[in-house]
């Protein structure tokens, strides 16, 4: 295939993809009552956050060396992503009952990527609520906490999220990917793995070694959130050059992710145990 | 397993109020009228009663009435809502079992829980803490009847848990909420699930302000008690008026 | 149908196994799977041989677990055989899944290929964009089918709404819209009414009729294959025990007949009697289902009707005589419940 023949197809894809789930989107704004509800129910879940720390730092002013709009920053960095990720691909939650049924067979005889089309499942609208707070959050936080706005910073910014974007979607077909293996697999465990974002949205500083290494490591939720606010924030410590990394933790994660997705299909077609 | 998972899951934010807390405490003594000591105690135990009613018997309760299998139910000669308290608390027998053990676990390798106040204390603990109980299935069961509405359950799921998190006091204690929130957290029946065992618990109320404190969860006990069962009446016979 | 064209559909010796995993009860078990896991190696399609022209309209029938649905899994690419070769098309579908997908439709009866939320027309519109289809063929092609199938009134409503009958309608036609030459249906009838279903059937008639569309059913429903097939295909763990016409699988399987005997009067002893009288006749079997009646059932492939009248008629009083010759729906249907045992077909 030559290089434009591949463009093109990219193209096509992109703007399948786009279509797939603006139409879902919009089919579930129609049903107003479900749609608020959603909005509501996410936006209290993630409400109920906030509201601790405005408790919290009611009570203290700093926070292992953060304040309060330090630590905004750090909640809307971790709240974007998740929303654009539940907005536009929240579709891999659906796998594993797309195997288990059987249905992940429908999907093969279509003419278009089965991981398009699980990615474009889902689309739930929940995820304007997420992504309204955390927008509002960057905002205040990076303004009320000082913040140096530079063009440099607002570009590192707009990569950092594509990139924690990424990082998110490939998890969320990560975990969900162990439906192929174990069918009866408890739903439980994607989902305690990706709670485990919760942490992203404060300081590492305040957290234990075996924490750190939870959320940096095993499952690099940092990487979306505290190393990207070390950089943005310009605070001094040795870890700061992380921040400059989440790129290559996605780009590590995304090959990781679709060469075990290869493995999956070929085990689900019979091929290679 | 998947209820332990489930409850393992809510735990999470355990570590991180533990962390949260540990740090704001390193600045000063007492935050609030409390100590570290008893800061931790509430965070854990706070945890382990609010998972006592939870995810599972909130969805079984939307899910009857959503999939139509409410229709069945109401064929028994019995009392809906009392049929769904008397479900909950089968249900509650393992989750409250596990999350005993957890907290008996975590509380003596990690937390160090202080014990109750007093053996009155202790006592009156678990009369509020089993009032509290009653409180949050009924008030589950209230919202579950909104899905004769709407069939977004799951929203409704995040709704209910985000708010009975807050103004029960699971994720902070209402003395040291903003001033409105603590003034509507306070009036609200919610306080009785987890913040009034809990200050019980802690010696936090004594003599007369105890006895208040007692005295408005049963209050709002009997309230929710009659209220829930016209609710359903009301929510029914409107469905049905609909023909939905 | 031109018998000089290649085949659309062909296999030689299409076989899959599949390897599943052999766990012991208990977590006890789980723990020494992840050690040592043992397998056990299942059969299920074995040396498949097929060959189906375009225009062709075929059905695959056999018992639950007989290898149909792992044969249309096989054709359609959604599993890569263990041996043996497969073209679809003029292509290998499992190599060239993408492609073959192209220029196929599948009906899967239980389930849908609409989305479940959104507006009928809306999926097809989505459809229209995952097949690539330029406007004017979909335009043409959406019309054509919301002619034939009436779907105008369901265009606006979700799919999770509409009753099963109005689902398979427009299930079929989210099947046909990139206008496939072959449409594999797997039970598509199931839990359909009996006028839908006859509606469904009369739309096949005229899509294999009309557009020479190639047909692959496979269905327990026998009013389908009936009506809808030339040729059918019978398959029993894994092999393939039949193809040919439908009216053909009474001279090849039908040897089991019987004789039913109405008697002049209620007899208490008239089965002691027939089974005395055949005593020395292999493979005959004589019931009384009522009083005034007995039954003979016989291999035709042993005894001939003529044998057994001769018999009967000395040993009881007869006044009538009727020979059931067993018709291919008696036959299907014995396979299907497993009480009829098939040769390997040569």
């Amino acid at each position: 295939m030559t290089w434009s023949m591949n463009l093109s197809r990219l193209r096509g894809n992109a703007r399948l993809y786009a279509k797939l789930q603006l139409i879902q989107l919009r089919t579930v704004v129609e049903y107003r009552a479900d749609f608020w509800i959603g909005i509501l129910g996410a936006s209290l879940m993630h409400g109920a956050g906030l509201v601790f720390i405005v408790a919290l730092f009611g009570q203290i002013d700093e926070l292992g060396g953060w304040s309060a709009w330090e630590v905004a920053v750090l909640y809307g960095l971790t709240l974007i992503p998740a929303g654009l990720r539940e907005l536009f691909a929240d579709g891999p939650w659906l796998l594993r009952s797309l195997v288990n049924s059987g249905e992940f067979d429908r999907l093969l005889v279509r003419p278009v990527s089965p991981a398009m089309q699980v990615a474009t499942r889902l689309a739930s609208i929940h995820g304007v609520g997420q992504l309204s707070l955390g927008l509002t959050l960057l905002i205040l936080g990076t303004t009320r906490s000082g913040m140096d706005w530079t063009l440099w910073k607002a570009i590192f910014l707009l990569v950092s999220v594509l990139s924690s974007l990424g990082l998110l979607i490939a998890i969320g077909f990560l975990v969900n990917m162990i439906g192929f293996w174990e069918p009866s697999a408890q739903s439980a465990i994607p989902t305690a793995y990706a709670m485990l974002i919760d942490f992203a949205k404060f300081p590492l500083d305040i957290y234990s070694n075996v924490i750190k290494v939870l959320v940096t490591v095993v499952a690099p939720y940092a990487f979306i959130s505290y190393f990207p606010a070390l950089v943005l924030l310009d605070k001094e410590t040795p870890w700061r050059w992380l921040g400059f990394a989440s790129p290559l933790v996605t780009l590590l994660a995304v090959l990781l992710t679709s060469w075990l997705w290869r493995k999956a299909l070929n085990r689900y077609q019979g091929v290679g145990h | 397993m998947t209820t332990l998972f489930n409850i393992l899951i809510t735990f999470i934010w355990v570590f991180i109020l533990y962390a949260l807390w540990d740090a704001a405490f390193s600045e000063t003594g007492a935050i609030a009228g409390y100590s570290w000591d008893e800061m931790r105690t509430y965070i854990l135990l706070a945890y382990g009663i609010n998972a006592l009613v939870g995810w599972r018997v909130a969805s079984q309760m939307m899910g009857t009435i959503r999939t139509g299998e409410i229709t069945r139910e109401l064929t028994r000669p019995l009392n809906y809502r009392s049929t769904q308290l008397a479900a909950a608390a089968g249900m509650s027998v393992v989750e409250g079992l596990i999350s005993l053990v957890l907290i008996l676990v975590l509380g003596t390798l990690l937390f160090d829980v202080q014990p109750p106040d007093s053996p009155v204390a202790a006592a009156l603990f678990a009369v509020a803490l089993l009032a509290g109980f009653v409180i949050k299935a009924l008030c589950i069961f209230l919202i579950s009847l909104l899905c004769f509405w709407t069939l977004n359950s799951v929203g409704l799921m995040w709704a209910q848990q985000a708010v009975i998190s807050v103004l029960s006091g699971t994720l902070i204690p209402l003395a040291m909420m903003p001033g409105a929130l603590r003034v509507v957290a306070e009036v609200l029946p919610l306080r009785g699930i987890v913040s009034t065992p809990l200050q019980i618990y802690l010696g936090k109320a004594q003599g007369w302000d105890l006895a208040g404190l007692l005295a408005l969860q049963f209050g709002w006990l009997a309230v929710l008690w009659f209220f829930s069962d016209w609710a359903w009446r009301k929510a029914f016979n409107a469905v049905e008026i609909q023909g939905g | 149908m031109d018998t000089n064209a290649a085949p659309i559909i062909e296999a030689k010796g299409l076989t899959k196994h599949f390897r599943r995993p052999v766990k012991e009860p208990g977590l006890k078990g789980a723990v020494r799977h992840l050690f040592r896991p043992a397998y056990a190696d299942v059969v299920a399609v074995e040396g498949v041989n097929l060959s189906i022209l375009p225009g062709e309209s075929v059905a695959y029938v056999g018992p639950n677990g007989a290898g149909k649905s792992t044969t249309v899994k096989l054709l359609t690419g959604i599993l890569v055989p263990t041996s043996g070769r497969v073209t679809v098309n003029g292509l290998t579908p499992f190599e060239n899944r993408v492609e073959n997908a192209r220029r196929i439709g599948v009906v899967f009866g239980q389930r849908t290929q609409l989305w479940w939320d959104i507006p009928v027309g809306e999926s097809f519109r989505l459809l229209g964009d995952i097949y690539e289809l330029p406007d004017e063929t979909y335009r043409a092609s959406f019309g054509e089918l919301i002619d034939v199938l009436d779907l105008e009134p369901l265009l606006r409503v979700p799919a999770r709404q509409l009753s099963l009958g109005q689902r398979m309608r427009c299930d079929l036609a989210a099947s046909l819209l990139h206008r496939p030459p072959i449409l594999y249906l797997d039970e598509p009838t199931i839990g359909l009414d009996v006028s839908v279903k006859a509606r469904f059937r009369e739309f096949i008639r005229y899509m294999h009729r009309e557009r020479g569309l190639t047909v692959m059913l496979t269905s327990h429903d026998l009013g389908d294959i009936e009506e809808l097939c030339d040729r059918m295909v019978m398959i029993d763990n894994g092999r393939i025990v039949y193809d040919g016409a439908l009216s053909e699988v009474t001279t090849r399987f039908g040897w089991e007949r019987a004789v039913h005997l109405t008697l002049t009067e209620p007899d208490e002893s008239a089965l002691e009697a027939a089974s005395r009288a055949l005593g020395n006749r292999p493979g005959a079997v004589a019931t009384q289902p009522e009083p005034t009646m007995v039954a003979v059932t016989f291999d035709s492939r042993e005894t001939t009707a003529g044998e057994l009248i001769r018999d009967l008629a000395t040993a009881l009083a007869v006044t009538d005589i009727r020979i059931e010759e067993p018709t291919a729906e008696s036959i299907i249907r014995r396979l299907y419940e497993g009480d009829l045992v098939f040769e390997q077909a040569e």
